[in-house]
């Protein structure tokens, strides 16, 4: 009950923006490439480096370093090239460790598989060293199908992370760009049911276009809007499109009628209030959407007055939520200022004093006080010649 | 390669070309490198002055070069040297280095003639 349709869309398929966290850096060039097949010996000791060559070079490419700083320049250069190094404990004047401390600080061993050859690793040694993100301690001197194994186990490992990191990437670009047309739809569906329900009374669907315009300048530019976040903002104005849905459940003969309303057709208005809410609430989906939640109540509560005399439920003063109070508003403001088929369309000198003598419903200070506020604003809305409820849409 | 004297100076040669995946040209090449190694020197250099630090850091050279080239009776009496030195032991490292030099010079003379 606490997420946005953009929310709970967004959470499924994960931040738009950002790349998955665990991506390789690399990955781009390995798919354009192809994996890495350097596989870097780091020792200062010439048969070292020659035993351990000579178990990879049919498999690798073997690149060769007698020091640390020599390897770390390598690394640097390119460090996509390589699909593995193995480093030499002891060296001077840069030891194993302290070359792998330098790549642990750049990431590095999540990146390329780190192989630490030791003589005799103790126990400290090779906790610091698996701390620092080395993949295996491989002991010297070398076993060779033992060294071989091991190695090309975890190179393939990395190889495979990669692949699979490349497809997730693509399927997650694939599920953002859906989503974004599913928004799209969702916008426009809703807008055109509104439209297609305020059509039977309204003769066009200029009103929800501006009653939603009305209601996110209310809560975007005046303290009605206080406290709401971007996300909240959106989804209001999104249910006051659906404030009068429960009209589909008022006859034609009612909604069209010219005339004054007798008291008992006046009472069947009235409840397309509490059918709006009902029919809103009926909707499955409303449950997992805040948006929804503003949408019943709006569909309630928009005809409450604040001095308790409004419909369906006698709210008063501010027991009738902001939000609702601002669609009410913009409601009656877009009735008097449009012609209408029982009136016409009534200036804003006139409209504005209608609202505040409370001569079509009462509203609040603060509401009254943010209406003024934004009014001028408003009136644009409505400047272009002497408009009818058939208009011109705002922009969107 | 004179596989024979070789062992009989105590290599395991088989062993050594095992580490090699077989590859008996690159033994022949590594012994020409074992020939040039100068840990052994370095070491007695560092044993006649009594450097404790510089002895270990030769023998765990020569040690490192024994093993790879499965050179096991010359691997097995450095790694008792190194073990002395490591203690601090330089009168028993000493006491070592008649047989170190005994193993050292066999394998080299079996190196020679291979």
């Amino acid at each position: 009950m606490d997420r946005t349709i953009d929310e709970y869309l967004l959470d499924l398929v994960g931040s738009r923006a950002d790349a998955p966290a665990e991506t390789d850096p690399f990955l781009p060039l390995a798919l354009k490439y192809g994996d890495p097949t350097t596989l870097l010996i780091v020792d200062d000791d010439l048969i070292n480096r020659a035993v351990l060559g000579n178990l990879f070079r049919d498999e690798y490419t073997i690149q060769e370093a007698s020091d640390g700083s020599a390897a770390l320049d390598l690394i640097r250069a390119d460090p996509g090239r390589f699909c593995a190094v193995l480093l030499d404990y002891r060296m001077e004047p840069m030891d194993g460790l302290a070359l792998l401390e330098r790549l642990d600080a750049k990431g590095l061993p999540r990146r390329i598989p780190v192989f630490l050859i030791s003589a005799e690793a103790s126990p400290e040694v090779m906790r610091r060293a698996y701390e620092l993100g080395v993949m295996d301690v491989i002991e010297k001197p070398v076993v060779p199908f033992v060294v071989t194994r091991r190695v090309r186990s975890v190179i393939e490992l990395f190889a495979a992370r990669r692949r699979l990191s490349s497809v997730v990437m693509e399927q997650q670009a694939e599920l953002v760009r859906r989503a974004g047309e599913i928004l799209e739809l969702n916008r426009g569906m809703i807008e055109t049911l509104a439209a297609a329900i305020e059509f039977r009374d309204s003769e066009s669907g200029g009103h929800v276009r501006r009653i939603h315009d009305i209601t996110r300048a209310f809560l975007t530019q005046t303290e009605m809007g206080d406290g709401l976040s971007d996300e909240e903002v959106t989804s209001i104005a999104l249910a006051s499109i659906m404030h009068d849905v429960g009209k589909i459940g008022i006859p034609d003969a009612i909604l069209g009628k010219p005339g004054r309303l007798t008291d008992e057709e006046f009472q069947i208005m009235k409840s397309h209030t509490v059918i709006g809410a009902e029919m809103l609430e009926n909707i499955p989906q409303m449950h997992k959407n805040r948006a929804f939640d503003f949408a019943v109540d709006i569909a309630r509560h928009h005809h409450e007055r604040w001095d308790g005399r409004g419909y369906p439920d006698g709210l008063i003063g501010d027991e009738q939520t902001r939000w609702a109070q601002v669609v009410s508003i913009a409601d009656v403001y877009d009735a008097l200022r449009c012609k209408r088929v029982y009136k016409s369309a009534i200036p804003r000198e006139e409209a504005c004093r209608m609202i505040d003598e409370g001569a079509c419903g009462t509203f609040g200070p603060r509401l009254l006080d943010a209406f003024h506020q934004i009014e001028p604003q408003l009136s644009t809305f409505y400047e272009q010649n002497s408009l009818t409820a058939a208009d011109t849409p705002t922009d969107w | 390669m004179d596989r024979a004297s070789l062992m009989a100076a105590g290599m395991d040669v088989d062993g050594a070309l095992e580490r090699l995946l077989g590859n008996e040209s690159l033994l022949n090449q590594l012994l020409d490198v074992f020939m040039s190694d100068q840990s052994f020197e370095k070491l007695e250099r560092a044993l006649d002055g009594g450097d404790v630090e510089g002895a270990a850091a030769a023998a765990h050279t020569l040690k490192g070069v024994a093993a790879n080239l499965s050179m096991t009776r010359l691997q097995d009496v450095a790694t008792r040297m190194l073990g002395d030195l490591r203690d601090g032991d330089l009168a028993a490292a000493q006491a070592l280095r008649g047989e170190l030099g005994d193993a050292y010079r066999a394998i080299r003379s079996a190196c020679e003639s291979h």
